[in-house]
């Protein structure tokens, strides 16, 4: 412990550990003891206890003491200490096993120490001194002490009083350690009552038995015969000649060959040419590896294995991976199942008897008694495909002309072997016995075999399935009639301006069209004659709605910024026409103000929506409302009791659905934030349901508990339409990217059929309001009808049957049918197109 | 004769090559039939040669003083145009053993047209009862009566009668009988909702001291008037609109004093001014509501009634009416619901539904003279018989066409023959013994260019009126024009 202790705390103090380091000696040996007190960390325990109960009766004041010094320490000397520490990891270098071991010990060597008490000192030292005797075998021998005299104590006590505590007592231990029998005081002959250390000659514990170290021969690996003509034979250590050893002639030799019992282990050395005599190791060595054993007495090749890994208490707990165990390690194996079902299907079949007794077989019996019998088909017998009957070119004797002439021949010849088109020269033989043998039987019979071994032949079942029966049985059209097949009126627009919306009045009486030469038309359904408009001057009409309230003549029209709410007041009766007009004007008439704002005080921005009232000239008309709305709206959409709509405006932002009350003038923008460009908006037939059609997903609020219902995903890119069935389970959507898919909405978010046939991209999806029928309209010019059979049976799904496409519209500037709507009652169908004409199609 | 004519063409034909086919000949009619027998005819023969054989066993020659009568011949329905080996082999596949049932009638000549009348508008109802003078209505929102002579291309209209707004049209007819020259009373039906009826003095231009007046505005339906019919005797008016209802007006012997409802609104503005314009409205009472685009039409209002019976029972806009051939106490009418209905006038019931297919709207509906066979023009390209004298039957006969039948006439006389205009501009003239194809059709490809009317309407071929006294027919509509045929028929 002591020895420990005293590298520890000189450590601590950089002068001594020069010291320690100039003396590499010392440091080396405390290295190895650490290594050996290392193995013997048990006792090394217990020696820490012993010192710390050495050290002090109250352990506490004595840790409560080490915890003061310590922090002494660190404040005396914070730079040091990290600094000491490298040194003394560099004095250490390589023992980084033993460092840890020595922090230990420095710690309870510190414990040890830090008592100021000068008994405890010597007490530590006897410890020491026990420690010495206790390790005594271990130690090298140049570390055994002589009891030291009462001199040398006094001057180490006055050494160790005129130095301060703290630095004391590394040195303290310092000197203690080099006073401790490595060297030995005597007086002095200069200093008188002086003491002066005298020490043993040093000798390097090396522990080894290299010859270098007691050759007294310094020549160097050189061939000696060099010297063979000189006296000597090398020089010594200290560069003196060594002379050449007397040698004895062969007589001496042999006589001390035969004398002297040892002479046969010894060996010559040829540096100092003498023979010297081997050791009993050496010899234990040379015998070894004559066994051709490890040369090393102490190697035991049978050491016990030490179990690091594996056996008890040694189980790995950690698991490789996080994941959790597959449920295949729990459940029983499908496929063993398999097989034994197959085992159980075999014998239930009788396949397999189960503990059949084995056949006895006759010991005598004629191997070939059932040779002439046909095999017995086995079920997976299947013969070898026939080779070709043998042709005329094969025979030994064939006409002339299946002969090759010499040009052939030589043809066949150069060619190879896999270009040639008979395999063999066709000879002729005037008899078969002067046929020869045929080479290539061998060749031809192994390539036989390995294409029927390589070829896996298996037997096909062929599914005999007509495809007819595997499209689905729809009716034809002619049983789904009527619906619309022709072209009967046409509503000429001059000048041929493009048409985006037609609109058909609820009760089927009037076509609304809405074009781009920013006039508003109300024509007859039935003869196409225009009898009444609107120039309402701002622009193209984007899209025209009647009301669905059929007491009421409603008309909205959407130009740029605006809504035009109109009523072709002149066309109805009174009745209509007063209820109409009551409608839209009573909110006027609540507030005397001509124009009324917007409430939707929530929402920033609302303010810019204005309800005005348009001129006299113009109510005359019947324009009852303008709405001055933020963008340009280009959808509406009616509630169902005609009092709400909805519009949709794609570049006003957040504002871009707004729903307005005609009967309050009010303006609602039912969303803070919308989930996206909004396309379509729809109002549900029957529920308080909204839906909202972004670019691919469909969106339905419920706008009773302002909540989203569900979103349902279109999988087309761009929706263009979409259109609601009047029972209200039922949606289409039209995209721009060809598809038109139906949503059944109790079914999935995702579309029960999606129906690809327009060549272009679709404008208008069409509902009819009371038929079962649906429109598509497409940029390709075309019109599909569609029959749709909605059951009353959730669980049979919608019967769609392609009907009829009506060709008529002209493409124009890539732009096709643009706006579809269904006469109500009628199967009959409006269409308007970009070339400018509206068409109603008749059944 | 005949028969020797007969026997001597067989004689040549078994000499040569020519083929015979076995004929059966008959007709409907009982003043050209002859005597029931095959004859074995050269297949070569067309109607021709068909027509004489018929004039010979009938002895129409120069010799009895007798005209020979031209005869067409039907085959199955279809007009035998061309040699019956043509036939035969087009249809027959060159079966010359099985013997062919042919129908002759008496030939029509094909329509002649003899002239144009320009209208500054669509045409929308025409009326030729009147003999001599055509009667026209258009979306101009104006009557005219012009003279009919056969060279009236451009004749100038006898009057002009103008409705008070200027919405337009939509049919016109002759209310006073043929026999009254003075005072003849005539009525418009208009989108505006209102009949008109005017009265003019007197045809014969000398007369024009009194202007014609509009007498009575006749009040009652909810949407435009689609078709007006009067008795013969001019005192009944019958309406429909499209709202579904025909109403029957009872005109006064004398001119009454007092309106029977009062005035609608002819202005909508509400709110505060509202007062105001109502004491503006009775200062000025005929304001006419701004139409469309011109402001010519501002004809005074007569005196308004109402009507005596609502004829309820249609769904959907009335198509056309029909007064009775036999029964004056009974009227027709034919709606876009697909429904045939006859109704009693007496009793204002309706005494004889026949519902056809909800998409068979009628555009139009007329009577055949002798047997009293309804026939319908309808939106599906259809021309519908129906026999309404048989309980059971519905539809009789269907007559396909290209386009919808927005008018349609039957021959004063004939029970076979009819007119029909259509939406392509066709006009048709069907013999019902020939329903695969019609008899002749004539276009009014001879329009002349114009493209747009004085008040900006699109002009087209479309026809929307026609009318036929069985020797002049007369047609107009989109096109803007009134072309005048000479058409007669069996």
């Amino acid at each position: 412990m002591a020895p420990k202790n005293a590298t520890a705390s000189s450590s601590r103090v950089a002068t001594n550990l020069k010291t320690i380091n100039g003396k590499a000696g010392p440091s080396t040996i405390l290295k190895n003891k650490n290594k050996k007190r290392a193995v013997q960390e048990v006792s090394e325990d217990e020696d820490d206890d012993f010192a710390s109960v050495g050290s002090g009766i109250d352990m506490s004041d004595d840790e409560e003491v080490e915890e003061g010094e310590e922090n002494e320490d660190e404040e005396a000397f914070p730079e040091f200490d990290s600094e000491i520490e490298d040194e003394v990891d560099q004095a250490d270098e390589g023992d980084s096993e033993s460092e840890e071991l020595d922090d230990e010990e420095e710690s309870g060597s510190e414990s040890g120490y830090n008592s100021s008490d000068i008994e405890a000192m010597y007490d530590e030292e006897e410890d020491n001194e026990n420690e010495d005797e206790e390790y005594s075998p271990l130690t090298s021998p140049s570390s055994s002490h002589k009891e030291l005299s009462t001199d040398e104590k006094l001057s180490k006590l006055i050494a160790k009083n005129s130095i301060k505590p703290d630095e004391s007592l590394g040195t303290d231990a310092k000197i203690s350690k080099a006073k401790e029998g490595v060297g030995k005081l005597v007086p002095s002959k200069f200093v008188e009552g002086g003491y002066k250390r005298e020490y043993e000659d040093y000798e390097a514990g090396y522990g080894s038995e290299s010859s270098t170290e007691d050759n007294p021969n310094t020549v160097g690996n050189i061939p000696m015969e060099w010297y063979d003509d000189l006296p000597h034979i090398g020089y010594d250590v200290n560069g003196r000649k060594i002379f050449r050893p007397a040698q004895g002639d062969e007589l001496d030799k042999f006589l001390s060959n035969t004398e002297d019992p040892a002479a046969w282990t010894s060996a010559e050395d040829r540096l100092l040419q003498q023979s010297v005599q081997l050791s009993d190791k050496e010899l234990d060595i040379i015998r070894r590896l004559e066994r051709a054993e490890n040369p090393d007495a102490d190697y035991d090749p049978y050491q016990p294995t030490i179990e690091w890994f594996t056996g008890e208490g040694n189980e790995r707990v950690m698991p490789l991976s996080a994941a959790p165990e597959p449920k295949r390690r729990f459940v029983p194996s499908k496929w063993e199942h398999k097989k034994i079902m197959k085992i159980v299907k075999a014998i239930r079949e009788g396949r397999i008897i189960p503990n059949k007794p084995s056949a006895t077989k006759p010991t005598v019996y004629q191997i070939w008694s059932d040779s002439d019998q046909a095999n017995l088909e086995h079920a997976m017998y299947m013969p070898a495909p026939q080779l070709p009957p043998p042709k005329t070119i094969e025979s030994y004797n064939p006409p002339e002309e299946y002969l090759l002439n010499e040009e052939e021949q030589k043809e066949w010849e150069e060619a190879e072997k896999e270009d040639r088109k008979i395999d063999f020269l066709p000879s002729k033989y005037d008899s078969l016995r002067l046929v020869p043998g045929y080479k290539n039987l061998v060749q031809e019979k192994f390539e036989r075999c390995l294409d029927l071994y390589l070829a896996p032949r298996t037997r096909k079942v062929k599914l005999n399935i007509d495809p007819e029966s595997l499209i689905p049985k729809l009716p034809s059209p002619k049983e789904l009639k009527p619906f619309p097949l022709a072209t009967s009126v046409l509503y000429r627009h001059p000048e041929n301006s493009r048409v985006r919306s037609v609109d058909t009045s609820p009760d089927g009486t009037f076509v609304a069209t809405g074009s781009e030469d920013g006039i508003v038309r109300v024509w007859d359904l039935g003869n196409g004659r225009e009898i009444w408009k609107w120039n309402l001057q701002s622009g193209a009409i984007q899209h025209i709605a009647w009301s669905p309230y059929k007491d009421e003549s409603l008309l909205i029209a959407l130009v740029a910024g605006k809504i035009a709410v109109l009523s072709p007041l002149a066309l109805v009766a009174p009745s209509i026409a007063a209820n109409t007009l009551n409608h839209v004007n009573t909110a006027f008439a609540s507030s005397a103000a001509t124009t009324k704002m917007g409430s939707g005080k929530e929402i920033k921005g609302t303010e810019l929506i204005k309800w005005v009232r348009p001129n006299e000239k113009e109510r005359e008309r019947g324009v009852l409302v303008f709405i001055e709305v933020p963008g340009t709206p280009k959808q509406i959409s009616w509630h169902r009791k005609g009092d709400y709509f909805a519009t949709v405006a794609s570049d006003a932002s957040n504002k871009s659905v707004l729903i307005h009350q005609l009967s309050k003038h009010a303006t609602q923008s039912p969303f803070k934030k919308l989930p996206g460009q909004v396309q379509k908006v729809l109002f549900h037939p029957l529920k308080p349901h909204f839906f909202v059609a972004t670019q691919r997903y469909i969106r339905q609020y419920d706008l009773s508990s302002q909540t989203l219902i569900k979103t349902l995903q279109s999988g087309v890119k761009w929706i263009s339409s979409l259109d609601l069935h009047n029972k209200g389970d039922n949606l289409i959507i039209g995209s721009y990217d060809k598809k038109l898919a139906w949503f059944d909405l109790d079914l999935s978010n995702k579309p029960y059929k999606t129906l690809r046939y327009h060549t272009k991209a679709l404008r208008s999806v069409v509902y009819h309001p009371s038929l079962p029928l649906f429109a598509s309209a497409s940029d390709d010019g075309t019109i599909h009808i569609f029959h749709c059979t909605i059951y009353q049976d959730l669980m049979q799904n919608p019967l769609i049957v392609p009907l009829k496409i009506l060709r008529g519209h002209k493409v124009t500037d890539g732009i096709g049918v643009l706006d579809l709507s269904w006469v109500n009652g009628k199967p009959w169908l409006v269409s308007s197109g970009s070339d400018g004409e509206v068409r109603l199609w008749c059944s | 004769m005949a028969d020797i004519n007969i026997e001597s063409t067989g004689s040549t034909s078994a000499t040569g090559s020519v083929v015979q086919l076995p004929i059966n000949l008959f007709t409907r009619s009982t003043n050209d039939a002859i005597p029931q027998s095959t004859y074995l005819i050269p297949a070569s023969w067309r109607r021709f040669q068909l027509s004489e054989l018929i004039n010979k066993v009938l002895q129409n020659n120069s010799d009895n003083g007798k005209k020979p009568i031209p005869f067409e011949f039907l085959i199955n329905g279809q007009v035998l145009r061309g040699s019956l080996e043509n036939w035969s082999k087009k249809n027959r596949g060159n079966d010359e053993e099985t013997t062919i049932d042919i129908e002759y009638v008496r030939s029509t000549l094909p329509p002649q047209e003899v002239g144009r009348i320009e209208v500054e508008d669509w045409v929308s109802g025409l009326s030729l009862s009147r003999k001599g003078y055509t009667l026209l209505s258009s979306y101009l929102s104006h009557l005219q009566i012009l003279p009919l002579s056969s060279a009236s291309t451009s004749s100038t209209a006898l009057y002009t009668l103008p409705l008070p707004t200027s919405l337009g049209a939509t049919s016109c007819t002759w209310v006073s009988p043929q026999s009254q020259e003075k005072d003849i009373l005539l009525a418009a039906g208009g989108i505006d909702r209102l009949t008109h009826v005017f009265s003019i003095p007197s045809l014969s231009p000398e007369d024009n001291i009194q202007l014609p007046k509009e007498i009575y505005t006749l009040h009652g339906h909810t949407q435009p008037i689609s078709t007006i019919i009067s008795s013969k005797s001019g005192k009944e008016i019958i309406s429909g609109s499209w709202d579904g209802l025909l109403n029957l007006y009872t005109l006064p012997n004398s001119e009454p004093n007092e309106h029977q409802i009062s005035s609608e609104p002819l202005n909508f503005l509400t709110g505060q001014g509202n007062k105001k314009k109502r004491k503006l409205e009775k200062e000025n009472p005929r304001e006419p509501i701004e139409g469309l685009m011109d402001n010519d039409s501002t004809g005074e209002g007569g005196w308004r009634r109402i009507p005596e019976i609502n004829f309820k029972g249609h769904l959907g806009r009335i198509g056309g009416s029909v007064w009775d051939k036999f029964d004056q106490e009974k009227i027709w009418s034919a709606g876009w619901d697909g429904s045939v209905r006859g109704w009693d006038l007496n009793t204002g019931i309706n005494s004889m539904i026949r519902q056809g297919p909800f998409d068979k709207s009628a555009l139009c509906i007329d009577q055949f003279t002798a047997n009293g066979t309804l026939v319908t023009g309808n939106m599906d390209r259809t021309i519908c018989l129906w026999d309404t004298r048989q309980a059971t039957s519905l539809i009789s006969l269907t007559l396909q066409t290209s386009s919808p039948i927005p008018s349609i006439k039957t021959h004063p006389t004939s029970s076979f023959t009819l007119a029909s205009a259509t939406y392509s501009g066709i006009i048709q003239i069907w013999d019902i013994r020939s329903p695969k194809n019609s008899l002749f059709s004539v276009s009014n490809v001879n329009r002349k260019e114009r493209k747009v009317t004085k008040n900006g309407k699109v002009l087209g071929e479309r026809l929307l009126a026609l009318d036929w006294d069985g020797e002049v027919l007369i047609a107009g509509g989109e096109d803007g024009e009134v072309g005048i045929w000479n058409a007669t028929g069996a």
